[in-house]
């Protein structure tokens, strides 16, 4: 009964609009959170997806790059090429360092650039071309420290220019800039040593055979293939930080279904007696039911008809004033939210269906 | 013609047969017998009115009939239906088809305009929307609300307000039209008009109209009168 659920809707439009309004509210919240935790996992992987590299050499017990320290000797090539079949062989040199910004400290995690496949993901502003004294900072960190070209930062005493700005190296708490092998040494103090080895195998290898023969001659080492790095990288964040992300979803989620719940039970408590006189009049109950579910959805779906862009703007404008805000919206994460609204709806609709149930229609010889 | 005769021949073509039917609420010390052992037949075409004061009985007896409450015992039957037998989504089906009702208070749906207040029927008995329309609005201005289509509920007299109530109630063509007070909340100009119409159905297209009322401007127009006190039918002019 289309007719009826749109007219009862619409007899109290500001009601109908504040419970199109929460709804809004409840769809941006987890298409928020949809967006935070799909952006955060698309940038914190993002430099490391750009490393050309097969394996990843680490000192054993280290496992990635933020929180445990790895540092292997830089001679480390030549057993690596006499262990397994390889393309080429670079060293990684990383570390988060303290850097005086414009007067202020701040954090970057500097990667010491050996050949171009570990250098910044893409250049948007400036030149890749490094030399020792210059430096490429992302641009989510120029932004957020008003970092512009030709400025320069201070690291470890040091003073380095800024030569280019780069994207893709955001990755929420710290943001990646470069600069070059011999320069990272000297900043981090590290004379004949190297954090990591990247490894290419050569066509035909099988990766974990490669891992296995590499950790079998040194055993001192951990040979981690770039997913499992990547995996091992996003883990102790994400162990704890994307469950509280998952809680907010479930909690954004349960708001929307109160707000939809609450304004068709109001609506059908309201109704009641009008209800009463159409089940005596011969209307089925799973008219009525329908009806309520009807109205259900109808909120629903304005609520995620306005929210899905509104979300959008609400992204953009979170990036704008804090640039290290890591979000991504993909279409999929809107047609996820249309399937919980539209389970939210049902859920909602089911508290006053137990109502009409309950409603006499005798109550329509009543005044 | 003997009375067995008669009575068998009236029950033959009657539209409603009650025999002894009670409706019985409560237990023990509290128990209360709105209806008791009430037998009645109703022929096509009849005209009842159903007198009485407030709590005699009557509008439990108008719910019994017309399928809204079941009988503590007795059988009832209309339109060759037995009613007593029927579950409750049968019963909403019965009344749906079968009976038209029209109350005190027109239970108008306060969101729909008088024509979708009787399309809202039309579409429950299986009308398209196209032709629900057509039929509605066909309804509502043969009873004089042309001009009134599409007003709601609160911007209509309380005379038009009973007469989309009408229009309602006779929607799907119900063999037998039931109205609990009908003229209960007009004024008497209003409350003439609604009499008239009623009277009008039942010369002009057969219909079975039972009343259930204390007004007693309803009392000549009737073919039949009952008195209703304490549950029991004491009184019939037939």
């Amino acid at each position: 009964m289309f007719l009826l659920a749109r007219k009862n809707l619409l007899v109290h439009k500001s009601r109908f609009l504040l419970a199109i309004g929460g709804i809004t509210c409840s769809v941006v919240l987890v298409l928020l959170l949809m967006s935070l935790y799909a952006g955060w996992r698309e940038n914190m992987s993002a430099y490391l997806r750009h490393v050309n590299a097969d394996l990843w050499i680490g000192q054993k017990g280290a496992s990635d790059l933020f929180h445990t320290l790895s540092l292997l000797p830089d001679h480390g090539e030549q057993m690596l090429e006499q262990a397994v079949e390889i393309t080429k062989v670079s060293s990684f040199v990383g570390r988060l360092m303290t850097c005086d910004v414009h007067g202020r400290q701040r954090h970057t995690f500097i990667v010491g650039v050996d050949d171009a496949e570990n250098g910044p993901v893409e250049i948007v502003l400036g030149s890749d071309n490094l030399q020792d004294g210059e430096i490429i900072v992302d641009q989510v960190f120029a932004r957020k420290e008003g970092i512009r070209l030709g400025d320069t930062v201070q690291v470890a005493g040091q003073t380095l220019s800024v030569i280019g700005i780069a994207r893709g190296g955001n990755c929420f708490l710290y943001q990646y800039s470069f600069v070059t092998l011999p320069q990272a040494r000297r900043l981090f103090g590290l004379k004949g040593m190297v954090n990591y080895f990247l490894v290419r195998l050569s066509p035909g290898i099988e990766v974990e055979e490669a891992v296995a023969q590499i950790e079998d001659t040194a055993p001192q080492v951990s040979a981690f293939p770039k997913e499992r790095f990547i995996a091992n990288n996003l883990s102790l964040t994400g162990d704890n930080f994307l469950p509280i992300l998952r809680v907010l979803e479930v909690i954004g989620l349960l708001v929307g279904t109160v707000v939809i719940g609450l304004t068709i039970y109001t609506l059908t408590v309201e109704r009641g007696p009008e209800y009463g006189v159409l089940k005596a009049v011969g209307a089925p109950d799973r008219m009525l039911y329908w009806t309520a579910t009807l109205q259900a959805l109808v909120c629903g779906l304005f609520g995620w008809l306005l929210g899905v862009p509104l979300s959008w703007g609400v992204i953009m404008l979170a990036q704008y004033f804090v640039p290290q805000f890591p979000a991504a919206s993909y279409p999929q994460q809107a047609l996820w939210m249309l399937g919980y609204t539209i389970g939210m709806s049902l859920i909602a609709a089911g508290l006053p269906a137990r109502r009409i149930a309950r409603i006499d229609p005798l109550a329509a010889f009543k005044g | 013609m003997s009375a067995a005769r008669k009575d068998k021949n009236s029950q033959a073509s009657s539209l409603i047969v009650l025999h002894d039917v009670s409706k019985v609420y409560g237990t023990g010390e509290t128990t209360v017998r709105a209806v008791d052992r009430v037998s009645l037949s109703v022929r096509t075409g009849e005209f009842v009115l159903i007198l009485g004061p407030s709590g005699a009985g009557k509008t439990t007896l108008l719910s019994l009939i017309g399928g809204l409450l079941h009988p503590t015992s007795g059988t009832i039957h209309v339109a060759e239906t037995a009613l007593h037998t029927l579950s409750s989504s049968a019963l909403s089906q019965f009344r749906l088809r079968q009976v038209g009702f029209v109350f005190q208070f027109f239970q108008l749906l306060s969101a729909l305009t008088a024509r979708e207040n009787v399309e809202v029927v039309l579409r429950l008995g299986g009308y398209r929307p196209k032709a629900a329309y057509q039929r509605a609005e066909e309804l509502l201005v043969h009873l004089g609300l042309g001009p009134r289509l599409t007003h709601l509920p609160a911007e209509l007299s309380g005379g038009e307000k009973q007469r989309v109530a009408l229009a309602r109630a006779l929607a799907l063509r119900p063999p037998l039209l039931i109205a609990d007070e009908p003229t209960g909340s007009l004024d008497s100009r209003s409350g003439e008009e609604v009499i008239r119409l009623l009277r009008r159905l039942v010369d002009e297209e057969q219909q079975t109209v039972l009343v259930a009322s204390h007004d007693q401007r309803i009392v000549p127009v009737a073919s039949r009168v009952l008195r209703c006190e304490d549950g029991r039918l004491v009184e019939d002019s037939l």
